[in-house]
């Protein structure tokens, strides 16, 4: 800013205020393009993370009630509603535990693990003395598929399944996707 | 710049104005370089489950095999390391005593061009009674 001699103040010449505003667009140009792709990539990021933990926590949790599991059930009913074991269904019969940790002789816990739509859930049926507690858990909201492959079409005798899922978020036209595939051995099969 | 009393000498800025610029400016860099940090991190840590999960699937079925029919040392093939960038799985099978075999899986991957590679790697014994057959 030029200040006459006369002490005047004097606004700004046209020159300047071009410059200023022209400087200023391209700015907040800058600015807003950084935080909208930024705000995309992150909820691009978030959905990677999201995919990624529940397909790994869906993994995790089957693994965890399948090591113990006695055998594979054909079919076993929750509360009325019947979950047959095959590609989307697995049903378990684990072992009941007490508050001590120890294992309860001829007393089993009932478990099954399925997908409604993009949801996965698993069911537990306790028994009495068990400190397993009885109901629905979702283990992901993000599954685009989830199968279950047994060594043996007969399922008292399977000793090994194989987990394989899949989970996938859409995020303003790109997908974030996470594939695991798991096999797991029955460690406490009563046919072994 | 500001002019008091219709005297025409430009003061400069003041401390305090100084001072609340720099860390208005100070807390913006700050977080504009958070922001970028976040994104390889959530990117390696969605690869690193990934590489853990095939590494455990390896070890899954190398237990279930036994002593006797544990699997060469050697690089091993599984689907989904091509989810990984330039993943690739090593199985190596030493003896650990008489009774025992040591098997350990490693899986590497490499993030992007110029990086170092990233790999992790799970190991199980194997004994030749008893475990899982």
């Amino acid at each position: 800013m030029s200040i006459s001699k006369l002490s005047i103040p004097r606004g700004f010449t046209l020159i300047e205020t071009i410059v200023v505003i022209t400087l200023f667009t391209i700015m907040l140009f800058a600015l807003f393009n950084f935080f909208i792709n930024y705000n995309n990539t992150y909820l691009y990021e978030e959905a990677v993370v999201r995919t990624a933990s529940s397909a790994g926590a869906l993994v995790t949790d089957v693994t965890m009630y399948a090591l113990p599991a006695t055998q594979v059930l054909a079919s076993r009913t929750f509360n009325g509603v019947t979950y047959t074991s095959g590609g989307g269904v697995l049903v378990l019969e684990v072992p009941a535990v007490n508050a001590a940790g120890a294992v309860v002789s001829a007393t089993y816990d009932y478990v099954a693990f399925y997908s409604t739509g993009t949801k996965a859930y698993r069911i537990i049926s306790a028994n009495a003395a068990s400190t397993r507690v009885s109901g629905t858990k979702q283990l992901s909201d993000s599954v685009s598929s989830l199968t279950f492959v047994y060594d043996n079409v007969s399922f008292p005798v399977v000793t090994k399944i194989e987990i394989d899922v899949v989970t996938a978020l859409q995020v303003k036209g790109s997908t974030a996707t996470q594939h695991l595939n798991q096999e797991v051995h029955l460690r406490n099969d009563s046919v072994i | 710049m500001r002019y008091y009393g219709g005297m025409t000498t430009p003061r400069g800025f003041t401390l305090i104005e100084v001072v609340v610029s720099l860390f208005v400016m100070t807390v913006a860099v700050t977080l504009a370089g958070t922001m970028l940090h976040v994104i390889p991190l959530a990117r390696h840590s969605k690869f690193e489950d990934l590489a853990l999960k095939i590494a455990a699937n390896q070890i899954e079925s190398a237990r279930s095999l036994g002593y006797g029919a544990a699997p060469a040392s050697g690089a091993f093939a599984d689907t989904l390391l091509s989810n990984l960038p330039s993943g690739s799985g090593v199985i190596t099978v030493t003896d650990y005593n008489l009774k025992t075999k040591k098997i350990t899986a490693t899986v590497s991957w490499q993030e992007s061009s110029g990086t170092a590679s990233s790999s992790v790697a799970l190991t199980t014994l194997v004994t030749m009674v008893g475990g899982l057959q």
